[in-house]
């Protein structure tokens, strides 16, 4: 029989003390974990648009700009808190520009728009209806002209007062109204940002929309610097925020709860433990990567996060799985145990580190290649797929072999006791 | 294992046969160039003419962070549209009560308190309410009520009402928004309801949102006009197209008198060339307008022309509301009862007293839905639209219910906020294709050079394994007719990277079973057996976490979701079965070492 020879990274079957070394790192791996679920809290995440809600907009200037005279420019434009920075290549002129306020009404100008509507209509003037959820549009409730007998002629009469208010929000208030580009460049009339309900009850409500976000902040920069694109909108509502994120938290729960479940029903009492352990420290430590490296954290992180977890599990289950095929029959005690778990780890070892390192040949190409949100996701991916590995080869051997000391106790079997079995044999 | 070699390579051969037929539109339709990219998202039956005839029609459809375009999120006012059914009902009864001539001191709607679906009436004596009990109450089944005290009743909208306008609300959104977006020519759109009160928008290659919604806002164009039935000027019209013929239908009017309808019918392609045709063949003062004529499956569909009055007598503005009603003893068939708003009652009333007997036009967004004729004045405000035609019960039922869709669908049924939006820059969307092409192509040769490195022939075989996995994956997407972002891609990506976990397992195991003596052919067996349970595992786990993001995520993470799930799937089939047949291959004679 001729000598098989292997193509291998290492040269005989290796034969690393995992067990040794792995109570040191496990002990880290806590520290680590302790240390992130601390400072999360403290130091907060990087919250992307998707669960901070806002708007944010990518744009590539035509010549190089400083940070601090767009803040500037956006301050002017009105949106006092803004976040500004560079995207890409500083040679790109690109930025990212987010704003918090996702409509452009505040209360100065509410305030402007009911003064000028209280000088122009006197007592016809109700009051402005303004809410968070109506965002950028408001409603202006007057009192209906004239009597209700005759419908056309009241219709006409509300017609002039829709075509007055554009004029006054506009000029007197200057607040800049919606207005829509048509194909050919040509922008729609003031009027139409104005929509009107039925006459009510003596009063009739108009809906006015103001002009966009993203409106806004174009004609402020393209003021200050002139010609720019926008490459990206995001505008997210700060209720589909908070939904994103109530979401984002259900889907680790019930991924984590899955898994716990699986774990429950494939293993038993002493391997699940470590499992668990195992499974849970890697998000964590990925967590404190998002926390510390200040990388903004947003749903595609949650699939991250996610993703990590399928793959820290499943390096866990390959260990365990050969721990339990080659565990010796018979009660053992756990420093014979020591060698079985080891000698398990080194057999799968080729493959533990084969699988991190094609699995990381594909998000380390993707991190190359890409930018912004995606390349986040796969940076963060890369970093979890390594921290995962780790854990599967140190914590979870470990934390199994700690239980399995602290909880197990193997039958005693002694020989020569009298037993039950023999009294009532008549033995004795 | 060995005789069944050649049968299996054949189940491998008809599934890859398989996967390369769904792909085909797929490949078609990312060679088109620019031009004929545009034709073919305009007009969906466009891109039939690009496919071999035994291909299938769905494609993959590059995601909007590929291409560019316009994803919103609108939330409708449901509680905006309770209120304002509980305001339509108190003016209603308000009416209704003059009408019978019932005493009351107040009709209110309480559009402050709560969620402003309650509304009051104060009537002016125990007669009065007595008489209200007995004649009217019954009329108003979409009220509950809510108490009673001395003389003022308290009612507010039927739960049952609440419900059906809610999920009414959102479906009536969806469709008024299709209508308008199929004006606008967007390639592809996507409109879709999401959870119970959103509805999700996706405008690709589309570049302003702030175009898009000023579009999806507004009150959609549905005009009331006049038919006229008294020119003749189609039998004089000269040169007519050889598609169009001249058909004349005769009805008869209520007052006995019989007219025609005069009408030039076409096929449905040819919407375009009867439209130049006419311009400046139609006299001063009247219309031409177009509409679908009804096709029964499997006939090509016909359009025809409606000759009407240039003027418009009543627009949605004044149409409040639209109901399917089944019959009643005096009106067997099914009707469609619409309800205008105090302007349009009027308006409405002017307009059918003037012309009764003659049809009125139902445009809706400039197509023509159809033309009932007038059978008397109306001047309550409310009218009916009677099903005609000798059609069965059930087919007048479904017309009925698409008609009153179409005139609800001139008016939006409560007002939509944009609760999220994203655009996408054509040049953005562009780049990161070229972002994904590129590491897609160093990522799999990273993989595939490590693989065949250090396994060789059997890392040979896992990178065939792979590209068939990756076929696998982007046929059955392409058969769906899925969308691929770039987290998509990297799903796909990252499908690979871990699928081949398989193949790592059962190398390994292989070469275990190698050094410990065993000859290729049982040592392949018991690699295979051995491996397996560990390779369920792994793809188990893989699944869980991608169904739980399935479920949770939406739009693009929905997409990564889905390529993770797919290619698990897809990955177990080629990582195990068909790297199987290829080592049987490899091992058709039996040997002692294995170039693993």
């Amino acid at each position: 029989m001729t000598e098989q020879k292997f193509v291998t990274l290492f040269d005989r079957k290796t034969d690393y003390d995992f067990v040794g070394v792995g109570r040191t790192i496990t002990k880290i791996g806590m520290a680590l974990a302790a240390v992130t679920l601390l400072a999360i809290p403290v130091i907060g995440l990087n919250w992307g648009i998707d669960f901070a809600g806002g708007t944010e907009l990518q744009v590539k200037f035509d010549k190089t700009v400083e940070a601090p005279a767009i803040t500037a420019s956006l301050q002017k434009a009105g949106f006092e808190k803004s976040q500004v920075q560079p995207y890409g290549a500083s040679s790109a002129n690109e930025w990212l520009v987010r704003v918090e306020r996702i409509a452009t009404v505040g209360a100065t100008e509410r305030d402007s728009v009911g003064k000028a509507l209280g000088e122009a209509f006197g007592d016809r003037f109700v009051r402005l209806d303004v809410s968070d959820d109506k965002g950028d549009r408001v409603g202006v409730i007057l009192k209906v002209p004239g009597s209700s007998d005759d419908v056309v002629a009241q219709q006409a009469a509300l017609d002039a007062d829709q075509k007055l208010l554009a004029e006054l929000i506009e000029n007197k208030a200057g607040i800049r109204l919606r207005r829509t580009r048509q194909v050919d460049g040509t922008e729609s009339t003031t009027a139409d940002a104005i929509v009107r309900d039925e006459p009510h009850q003596g009063t009739v409500t108009f809906l006015v929309q103001f002009q966009g976000v993203a409106d806004k902040v174009g004609k402020g920069l393209e003021a200050d610097f002139g010609r720019f694109e926008i490459r990206r909108v995001d505008f997210v509502d700060a209720r589909v925020a908070e939904s994103l994120r109530s979401q984002g938290v259900m889907a680790l729960i019930f991924a984590l709860a899955a898994i716990v479940i699986y774990l429950a029903v494939r293993f038993d009492a002493f391997f699940a433990p470590g499992a668990l352990v195992a499974t849970l420290h890697d998000p964590l430590i990925a967590l404190g990567v998002f926390t510390f490296g200040r990388i903004e954290f947003d749903t595609a992180s949650i699939a991250a996060l996610l993703t990590i977890v399928g793959y820290s599990v499943n390096g866990v289950i390959v260990i365990y799985d050969r721990i339990r095929e080659t565990m010796p029959a018979g009660p053992l005690s756990n420093e014979d145990l020591i060698p079985v778990v080891n000698k398990a780890v080194n057999d799968t070892f080729a493959r533990s580190i084969n699988t991190v390192l094609t699995t990381l040949f594909t998000t380390v190409a993707v991190a190359v290649f890409t930018d912004g949100s995606i390349r986040n996701f796969a940076v963060v991916l890369s970093a979890g797929f390594v921290i995962g590995t780790i854990s599967a080869l140190f914590i979870g051997p470990t934390v199994y072999l700690f239980f399995r000391k602290n909880f197990y106790t193997p039958e005693v079997v002694v020989d020569g006791a009298i037993t039950r079995e023999d009294t009532e044999r008549g033995v004795v | 294992m060995q005789n069944t070699v050649w049968i299996r390579l054949l189940i491998v051969a008809g599934l890859i046969g398989l996967a390369g037929w769904m792909l085909t539109p797929s490949i078609i339709y990312f060679q088109l160039d620019e031009q004929q990219t545009i034709e073919v998202q305009q007009d969906s039956a466009a891109f039939k003419k690009y496919l071999p005839s035994w291909a299938p029609e769905s494609h993959i459809v590059p995601g909007l962070d590929l291409q560019g375009g316009v994803h919103m999120v609108l939330g409708v006012d449901l509680d905006k549209a309770i209120s304002d059914r509980a305001r339509r009902v108190s003016n209603r009864l308000r009416t209704d009560l003059e009408e019978k001539k019932i005493a009351f001191t107040a009709v209110d709607h309480l559009a402050d308190a709560g969620k402003g679906d309650r509304l009051r009436a104060t009537f002016a004596s125990t007669e009065a309410l007595a008489t209200f009990d007995k004649d009217l109450a019954d009329l108003y089944g979409d009220l509950a009520e809510v108490g009673r005290d001395g003389l003022t009743v308290t009612w507010r909208v039927h739960p049952d009402w609440v419900a059906k306008i809610r999920t009414d609300a959102v479906d009536q959104t969806i469709k008024t928004i299709s209508n308008r977006i199929d004006k606008m020519h967007v390639t592809e759109p996507s409109i879709t309801k999401r959870g119970a009160d959103q509805v999700q928008v996706q405008l690709p290659g589309f570049a302003n949102p702030e175009e898009a919604k000023a579009l999806i806002g507004r009150t959609a164009q549905l005009e009331f006009q006049m038919c006229d039935d008294e020119s003749d000027f189609l039998t004089r019209l000269a040169d007519v197209p050889s598609f169009a013929t001249l058909q004349t239908s005769g009805y008869q009017r209520s007052n006995g008198a019989f007219a025609q309808d005069m009408y030039l019918e076409f096929p449905e392609e040819q919407l375009k060339e009867m439209r130049k045709y006419l311009i400046g063949k139609v006299p001063s003062g009247l219309v031409m307008k177009y509409g679908r004529l009804p096709t029964r499956p499997g006939e090509t569909v016909k359009w025809r022309t409606y000759t009407l009055k240039a003027e418009v007598a009543l627009t949605g503005d004044d149409l409040v509301n639209a109901q399917v009603a089944m019959g009643s003893p005096e009106q067997p068939q099914p009707y469609v009862s619409i309800e205008f708003s105090p302007t349009g009652k009027q308006l409405f009333g002017d307009l059918t007293t003037k012309n009764v007997g003659k049809r009125m036009a139902i445009v809706l967004e400039d197509v023509v839905d159809s033309a009932p004729v007038i059978n008397e004045p109306i001047t309550g405000g409310m009218a009916s639209i009677t099903m005609g035609g000798s059609r069965t019960r059930d087919e007048m039922i479904k017309d009925a219910n698409q008609l009153a869709l179409v005139l609800k669908a001139g008016a939006l049924p409560a007002p939509i906020t944009f609760r999220e939006e994203k655009t996408v820059g054509a040049s953005l969307g562009k780049e990161a294709l070229d972002a994904a092409g590129k590491a897609s192509l160093l990522g799999i040769a990273l993989v595939f050079g490590f693989l065949i490195f250090y396994y060789r022939v059997g890392g040979l075989i896992s990178c065939f394994a792979m590209t068939l996995n990756m076929v696998f994956v982007l046929a059955s997407l392409s058969w769906l007719g899925g969308t691929l972002t770039l987290p998509g891609i990297a799903g796909l990506l990252l499908t690979i990277g871990m699928a081949d976990d398989a193949n790592v397992l059962i190398n390994e195991r292989i070469r275990e079973e190698l050094r410990a003596g065993k000859t290729a052919r049982s040592a392949v067996e018991a690699g295979y057996s051995s491996a397996l349970s560990a390779i369920l595992d792994s793809q188990i786990t893989t699944f869980i976490a991608g169904l739980v993001l399935w479920q949770f995520g939406s739009g693009a993470i929905q997409n990564f979701a889905t390529t993770l799930l797919i290619g698990v799937i897809s990955s177990l089939v080629t990582g195990v079965y068909f790297t199987r047949v290829l080592f049987d291959l490899y091992i058709l004679k039996d040997r002692d070492t294995l170039a693993v």
